[in-house]
């Protein structure tokens, strides 16, 4: 069996094929901490929520983690500040554990392909792989597959351009990082990332942003989001054009290049519309054919990996034989 | 090999957007095309549009011993040396067979004229194509000492008296080739020339005419240039406003292939800058010109038609080439306007002119005169007219044929019409110098037969220690071939079947890759072509007429991938569900707590007393300019502590006690805050392993 996981900052998801339809699986990477009472528990028994002890209190994870925070009040809590693996947090560390399981089933053979994409930005062609690389590695492997990583970048073209021989610029708009891939003919010729200027945090600015709360029709609440949202766009793609002209990618790739983007942000209402404008208004060291972002923000760039896990458990499968 | 496994990846390419249910043309099919089929769960939110041409344009330059050097632009990327040479109308009677080609600003290799065997050409390439006389006598000096002055004493040495082509690079989006006076080819006047300070100069990498030249980075000197050489300008130095705005236009394709020989200035040569440059164009407009002299509006040229076989010219177009009268050789070359007259005045110096030729019917324009589409440049080909093969096999002096012109006579024609120079000629002029080229091409047809009755009577290409080489150079190549498919016999890496790129490719492949390329091999066994090659056991592998390649490839049980590329699976959500009674290791991490003190109106964040979290707000020590500043900073930190944050006076630890300073403590409090939490109920890893050693013990 193939899979795809695309382990995200706020959000993990994964995807496998039946032969007949796509199954996914979702679990937001956060949790809430409340008080281990005779209340909290007998009311979470009865509502059927699966919770988990640590000392005196209890914790829960993931969807139901956020719906439970909005009914008790309490804060919810990232498991990946800033994208990364709390080293100090050994409890955080289990948790992550126990998603990762969440999201992905066991393998039905030993040596089962997943290709995964990891929270944050990491050069994963390093020979000494950072240790949140590693720790996501190895809880994959735990689950009877093999590991294969994999950018988002490359994801997000190999599950969107196929049509332009899997050749573009694929863009990762996520929480921890921007990611952004070269690839030509599924192979990925450079991949970057910025760990600023992110656009998903600066439409968290604006959600939680006193002076535009309010009905989603309102305007001045549109416009600050507006705002906020098109200088972290110009950020971004001022950062990735710089760096496209830096590695002279306009010499080694196919022109006119397709772009496109996806994550969180892209399915705001009207993104693409302030995208087209951001877009247009840098200069670009090369031809751009078509602008497009993904079909699907939450899947793209886990169906990429499931595409690159065919692949791979294909070839690993020919080889034996 | 390289070519082979570049049209590899082309066909792949193609292969790939086949499979995809349609062919991306200029990004629009990809948006429509195979969307609107295949997503049946959402629409696709694609855009299609053009951003603005900033990028290299896809032009190559040739200059050196060349009958028209200067920049080409290609309409497509399938432009080679020979195609390019030929299209340049030929290689001069100097020329050796080496051409340097400089790709990416080096010298990227040498390349041996010879019909065995093409190159490809990538836009912004350039080739120069070098001298008999440079080539035999400056290795030595170039080898020796400063290579500037080598340069200098080369230029010395040609004693070319005709003016130095020179090839700049990164001035403009191609490259563009001048040619200049022999005192004006010095590096500082050059920078001069083209408006810009003449510190730039000392950033300019000059590649020499010949081999043995070196990448030269002239920081002081200011050399004299030689015939060929390449100046390489660091990227975004050159002020591109400032450059003089009759800098040369580069060469149609199509109008290089011999549809009109000479595009500067010309109305013509202005159109296919149009379509070239974008809007360049409007910067190459001479400041004098008015707004009617500036560039008609593009038109689409004629289709080019490749060149007839050079040996003997198309009947037809013998029948409607002209008898041209060649004209006696011009001692005195065509002189070169000044640099202070190249920005003003336009070139219409009758004694700058090349001398006139006479086209029949002579009444007709010469723009009306119905061969210039046709014109035989093919005559001029150098790998038939073996004079350079001979002279590179020999490496003597040439004998001219008795019945051609002496090489030096065209050359001052063909370098005012072919390099571009500082002014934009008139093109009727021009035009007709060129077709003083076309005359010594029809002499040229003449010798081409006799080199071919000399190459069938055995003058070869190569000489005979070049020839070993290549030989040796092959069978090492075959032998490593062996050795490594064996190699990966071993392993089992091999497919069998030989369209299938070997063990060692395999290996470097991405999967996409691999499964394009199956696709390729299995798209290859057509049935005509599998009934022409008859195999064992193929009948299983015949496509489906309606199938594309990768459906074909994926019909044993990987259509559900085919299916799941063109995202046409339908997608179902299942829950991520937990395991019950799990019980976490450990200590939950303590929340950031802040200090307010409102006194002072600042906030704390964690001392070393909270030292054990990253979190960056925990350091934050905010000191504030206005009130309104402190108190939207406490309503923020209290909006992301939310309601169930504990607040408390400060303990002795913040120091000393001030009235109204609280403390802000995030999470760490939810327990305390609910009215029935039982003071029994520690529940401790610990705790429980007490509890339960207790509970275990008899009573």
């Amino acid at each position: 069996m193939s899979i795809g996981l695309d382990l995200g900052t706020t959000l993990f998801r994964s995807i496998r094929s039946t032969g007949t339809e796509l199954v996914g699986r979702q679990c937001g990477a956060v949790y809430i901490v409340l008080a281990d009472t005779a209340s909290h528990r007998r009311l979470l028994e009865q509502s059927g929520v699966r919770f988990a002890t640590c000392g005196n209190d209890l914790v829960l994870f993931g969807q139901p983690a956020i719906e439970w925070a909005d009914i008790l009040n309490l804060p919810v809590i990232s498991l990946l500040p800033d994208g990364r693996v709390p080293q100090s947090d050994p409890v955080a560390r289990q948790i992550l554990a126990l998603m990762v399981d969440a999201v992905l089933p066991p393998a039905e053979q030993i040596g089962d392909v997943c290709c995964l994409t990891v929270p944050g930005g990491h050069d994963i062609s390093r020979h000494n792989l950072p240790y949140d690389v590693r720790f996501f590695q190895q809880l994959v492997a735990l689950r009877g597959y093999e590991p294969k990583l994999m950018t988002a970048g490359l994801a997000v073209v190999l599950a969107e351009l196929s049509a332009a021989s899997f050749s573009g610029i694929g863009i990762s708009f996520g929480a921890g990082s921007c990611q952004v891939g070269v690839v030509h003919c599924g192979r990925e010729l450079a991949n970057f990332y910025f760990d600023e200027y992110l656009v998903d945090q600066s439409l968290e600015r604006s959600d939680t942003n006193p002076a535009s709360e309010g009905a989603e029709s309102n305007p001045n609440r549109t416009a600050a989001r507006d705002h906020l949202l098109v200088r972290a766009l110009t950020e971004t793609l001022t950062a990735t054009r710089d760096e496209l002209e830096r590695r002279d990618v306009s010499r080694w790739m196919s022109q006119p290049t397709h772009i496109v983007c996806t994550g969180r942000p892209t399915a705001e209402a009207g993104f693409l519309d302030l995208l087209i404008q951001v877009w247009t208004s840098l200069e670009w060291p090369m031809k751009v054919g078509s602008l497009q972002i993904a079909d699907d923000a939450v899947y793209s760039i886990a169906r990429g990996c499931l595409i690159q896990s065919r692949l791979e458990n294909r070839t690993a499968n020919h080889r034996a034989a | 090999m390289s070519y082979s496994r570049q049209s590899g990846r082309w066909l792949s390419a193609i292969t790939a957007a086949v499979i995809a249910g349609d062919v991306c043309l200029e990004g629009t099919a990809l948006a429509q095309g195979p969307r609107s089929n295949s997503r049946p769960l959402s629409n696709s939110k694609t855009i299609t549009w053009r951003a603005a041409e900033t990028t290299q344009e896809n032009c190559v330059a040739i200059l050196g011993e060349i009958a028209t050097p200067g920049a080409y632009c290609l309409e497509t990327r399938s432009l080679s040396v020979q195609s390019l040479v030929r299209r340049a109308g030929g290689v001069t009677e100097e020329a050796s067979m080496a051409i340097r080609l400089i790709r990416h600003e080096r010298v990227n290799q040498t390349l041996f004229l010879s019909p065995q065997s093409d190159t490809p050409l990538m836009p912004g390439d350039v080739l120069i194509v070098e001298s008999k006389r440079a080539t035999l006598g400056t290795s030595k000096v170039m080898n020796a000492g400063n290579p500037a002055n080598g340069i200098r004493r080369l230029a010395a040495q040609t004693g070319d008296s005709q003016g130095v082509q020179v090839a700049y690079l990164n001035v403009l989006d191609r490259p563009v080739v001048v040619k200049l006076r022999n005192e004006e080819a010095q590096l500082d006047h050059i920078v001069q020339m083209l408006g810009q300070p003449v510190e730039l100069a000392g950033s300019v990498q000059v590649l020499g005419p010949d081999r043995n030249s070196n990448v030269t980075q002239l920081a002081t000197a200011s050399p004299r240039l030689t015939d060929g050489t390449v100046l390489v300008f660091r990227k975004g130095s050159v002020n591109r406003n400032k450059l003089p705005a009759t800098l040369p236009k580069p060469y149609d394709s199509e109008i290089a292939a011999g549809a009109f020989p000479s595009l500067i200035g010309g109305a013509l040569g202005q159109s296919a800058e149009l379509r070239s440059v974008g809007q360049l164009a409007p910067m190459m407009i001479a400041p004098g010109q008015s707004a009617a002299s500036s560039p008609a509006p593009y038109s689409e040229p004629a289709p080019y038609s490749e060149p007839a076989p050079f040996s003997e010219p198309a009947p037809a177009l013998q029948a409607q080439t002209p008898a041209l009268n060649v004209p006696a050789f011009n001692p005195d070359p065509p002189s070169l306007p000044s640099p202070a007259l190249r920005r003003e005045t336009p070139p219409s110096h009758p004694e700058a002119q090349p001398p006139r030729v006479e086209a029949q019917p002579s009444q007709m324009p010469f723009s009306e005169t119905p061969i210039v589409s046709n014109r035989p440049r093919v005559a001029t080909l150098p790998f038939a007219g073996s004079a350079p093969m001979r002279s590179s096999s020999s490496r003597g002096p040439i004998e001219p044929e008795p019945n051609a012109p002496p090489p030096e006579e065209a050359r001052p024609q063909q370098a005012d019409r072919g390099a571009g120079q500082w002014d934009s000629a008139p093109s009727l002029p021009n035009s007709r110098a060129a077709l003083e080229t076309l005359s010594g091409s029809k002499d040229s047809v003449r010798l081409s037969g006799s080199d071919l009755a000399a190459n069938e009577s055995g003058a070869t290409p190569f000489s005979t220690g070049q020839m070993f080489g290549i030989l040796a150079g092959v069978s090492a190549l075959i032998g490593a071939a062996l050795v490594a498919r064996k190699h990966f016999e071993k392993q089992g890496l091999t497919d069998h079947s030989s369209s299938t790129p070997s063990g060692s490719q395999r290996l470097q492949q991405t999967p996409i890759e691999r499964a394009l390329a199956a696709a390729n091999s299995v798209a290859a066994r057509t049935p005509e072509r599998e009934s022409a090659n008859p195999e064992p056991d193929r009948s299983s592998i015949a496509p489906a007429p309606s199938q594309s390649p990768l459906a074909t490839t994926l019909s044993a049980g990987m259509s559900d991938l085919d299916q799941l590329i063109k995202n046409t699976l339908p997608l179902r959500e299942e829950a991520a569900n937990f395991p019950v009674g799990i019980n976490l290791q450990g200590r939950l991490a303590p929340r950031p707590i802040y200090r307010v003190d409102r006194a002072a109106e600042n906030v704390l964040g964690s001392g070393p007393h909270f030292a054990t979290s990253n979190n960056k707000a925990e350091t934050r020590t905010d000191r504030f300019e206005t009130s309104e500043q402190f108190e939207s900073t406490v309503e923020q930190l209290e909006l992301d502590t939310h309601p169930a944050t504990e607040t408390r006076l400060s303990g002795p630890h913040f120091g000393r006690r001030r009235s109204g300073a609280k403390t802000v403590a995030v999470g760490e409090s939810a327990s305390a805050a609910m009215p029935d939490a039982p003071a029994s109920n520690q529940s401790t890893p610990l705790a429980d392993a007490l509890r339960q050693l207790q509970g275990d013990r008899p009573s």
